[in-house]
């Protein structure tokens, strides 16, 4: 069989020196994150009936399978898209990316820096993953396994990942990219309702704080949803990975470089 | 081809290759470029007779109409092709010289399903070249022959559906839904106004319609030259990525499911292609591959550059994968129903979108494959990128690799 020097267009000699000069993944599971934080006024709904059209477009295109999932609980209504799950946050996260936008799903950071601005929505921004054994272990489980090849155990849960920068594919499977963050992150494991007011650098919380109003909300399942909620608490223990109401709002931030 | 002149007229577009419309016409040629089996399924007066009667004059003196009809015998259809003295007893070299001189290169049967089983099997035989005697088979044909057929499927039929359908997938290669693609109102317009006959025309002769040579020609052309490698990587992705399964946490393969698939994939492969569409048998992508190249020669005679056709592969094979597939029973028929409205070229569609997202996402793995085997090197960064569905790349890559580099030893 002869083999061609280009396949589709790319030249495989470039692609393999790209592959092969990559940096290695260190056992450090800190990977990048943006610590800039953005400025006020930098977060936005979509209010753009046009981009909303665009994006479910896109949805459809891009995971034809999965119309009940995604854009089937999507709808442009009072100016404002409504609507939002871990996957739709993630897919719209990977269209922004496709066009080049200058706008990219918001991090729990992002969200953090303006919490007014997300009042009475609730905003998919994370996943938390705690074990390979309770609910959504399907997708816990091809999540680790892409861990486990980096060099990550179970002694690293429980592991909070920013939806942005993770791609779906045609299953709905979590899958890393380069530009992926995921952390071991403590407050994960913290009791139920443990008030906090401090977060770190990744937008979660640092420390517990009685005297808050804030709260995270915690649960034992293998892979949870994780969003800020109506009243600024943060939940991490949503099963349910596909349900979307119309207080979704998918938030973008517009991350700043340099 | 730019030769056809018949009666059937029908600018309804089937597919668009770089920007270069395919009509119903265009897809015969193919078939007969491909030496590929063609069934055009369709409702009575779709003008699916008259598609396959105009394709006669292609072959004027070496073509055969067959009417499908359940009173039919063998005999029947051997007198037909002037084989009837195969049914007193003639010696083994007396039939090979019969056999011989049976020089139809083009069959086409209407109504086929109509047929008694056993006619049936015999003129699948004679698509394919052959004729089946005593159990020993003899070549027809010259070394071409193929069938056009018509019917509808759909129609109620005395004997098991299954059998029938079970047969045409096997024997058909590519099957076309003339209702689906059927002529648009400027082609009926003109129809109507030029003759109100309401009978196939067997009459009317297309003068310039002696094409047998060149079909031949390009026959052989399309056949002897080497598949280009990307086709080669799509046609596998379709056997084995789209057989890969993720079973609640455990990789499999549909074939190994059996009659498990698709109702024991419960998890988010519920909805996406993993329960949605099997994978192509080898034989389906020899033909996939077939009808793909002779898309790409029309393409060509429709002026298409070479670099655009090299550009198009992917789309060439995806639109024959389309019309190979559609009707062959990879189809998930409930899935089908239940969210594509009974569609089946719509699924088709869906099932392209994604394979088309995967291969999006693997090109620049895929080309990173081929430096790695064309630098003699085995590298566990590239292999590496190669997973789940894509697993077979990988297996691929690596055996290449080997190969590659006992080679240079």
């Amino acid at each position: 069989m002869k083999f061609p020097s280009t396949f589709m267009g790319h030249n495989g000699k470039e692609e393999l020196e790209r592959i092969e000069n990559e940096e290695p993944v260190k056992k450090n599971i800190e990977k990048k994150v943006n610590t800039l934080i953005p400025i006020q006024g930098d977060l936005s709904f979509v209010t753009d009936e046009n981009l909303y059209k665009e994006i479910t477009k896109y949805l459809d295109l891009a995971f034809p399978g999965h119309k009940d999932i995604l854009s089937e609980n999507l709808k442009f209504e009072n100016s404002v898209m409504k609507g939002s799950n871990t996957y739709i946050a993630t897919a719209v996260d990977m269209y922004l990316k496709s066009i080049n936008s200058e706008y990219r799903l918001a991090t729990q950071l992002d969200l953090e820096q303006n919490l007014k601005f997300t009042a009475d929505t609730y905003n998919d921004s994370g996943l938390a993953l705690r074990n390979l054994g309770k609910a959504n272990k399907d997708q816990a489980i091809y999540l680790f396994n892409q861990l486990r090849k980096k060099g990550l155990t179970e002694k690293d849960f429980p592991i909070w990942f920013n939806l942005r920068e993770l791609n779906l594919d045609n299953n709905l499977n979590f899958n890393l990219t380069d530009e992926s963050f995921y952390k071991k992150i403590e407050s994960l494991n913290w009791k139920n309702g443990t008030n906090f007011s401090e977060i770190n650098s990744f937008g979660l919380p640092e420390k517990e704080d009685k005297t808050s109003n804030r709260q995270i909300w915690t649960a034992d399942y293998a892979l949870s949803r994780c969003y800020l909620g109506r009243i600024s608490n943060l939940y991490s223990d949503g099963s349910g990975l596909s349900n979307s109401s119309d207080y979704g709002r998918v938030v973008l931030a517009k991350p700043r470089s340099g | 081809m730019k030769e056809h002149k018949g009666v059937y007229q029908n600018s309804t577009e089937l597919m668009d290759l770089g920007g270069k419309p395919f009509y119903m016409t265009d897809f015969v040629d193919a078939c007969l470029y491909g030496r590929l089996n063609l069934f055009l399924q369709g409702d009575t007066g779709s003008g699916k007779t008259q598609l396959a009667r105009d394709t006669m004059d292609y072959f004027p003196d070496k073509s055969m109409f067959i009417l499908g009809r359940n009173d039919m015998d063998t005999r029947e259809l051997f007198q037909q092709i002037n084989l009837e003295k195969l049914r007193s007893g003639v010696s083994s070299q007396e039939l090979k010289e019969l056999t011989d001189k049976v020089n139809y290169k083009l069959f086409v049967v209407d109504e086929l399903p109509n047929s008694v089983p056993a006619v049936r099997a015999q003129l699948f035989n004679l698509f394919d070249g052959f004729i089946e005697i005593n159990g020993k088979t003899y070549s027809i044909g010259g070394g071409y022959s193929v069938g056009i057929a018509t019917g509808n499927i759909g129609q109620k039929f005395t004997e098991s559906n299954n059998d029938l359908g079970r047969a045409l997938k096997d024997r058909m290669h590519v099957t076309i839904d003339t209702d689906y693609f059927k002529p648009n109102s400027w082609d009926t317009f003109n129809i109507l106004s030029s003759n109100t006959n309401p009978r196939v025309d067997f009459t009317k002769r297309n003068e310039n319609g002696n094409l047998e040579k060149k079909i031949m020609e390009v026959h052989n052309k399309i056949t002897s030259e080497e598949i280009p490698f990307e086709k080669l990587v799509v046609a596998n992705y379709l056997i084995h990525g789209l057989d890969y399964v993720n079973l609640e946490g455990r990789e499999t393969t549909k074939t190994k499911m059996k009659d498990a698939w698709p109702n024991a994939i419960t998890n988010h492969g519920r909805g996406s292609d993993e329960s949605l569409v099997l994978p192509v048998s080898p034989r389906a992508a020899k033909s996939i591959l077939r009808l793909s190249q002779a898309f790409d020669y029309i393409g060509r005679e429709k002026g298409l550059t070479e670099k655009e056709v090299e550009e198009n592969y992917f789309n060439s094979m995806m639109n024959a994968y389309k019309f190979v597939g559609a009707y062959s029973g990879i189809l998930n028929e409930l899935a089908v129903r239940e969210n594509y409205g009974n569609d089946k070229y719509s699924t088709m569609d869906a099932i392209i979108s994604a394979t088309k997202t995967q291969f999006d996402e693997n090109i620049p793995n895929i080309s990173a494959g081929i430096g790695m085997v064309n630098s003699g090197k085995t590298s566990k960064k590239v292999l590496d990128r190669f997973s789940g569905r894509w697993d077979f790349m990988k297996n691929f890559l690596e055996k290449a690799s080997e190969e590659n580099s006992k080679g240079e030893n």
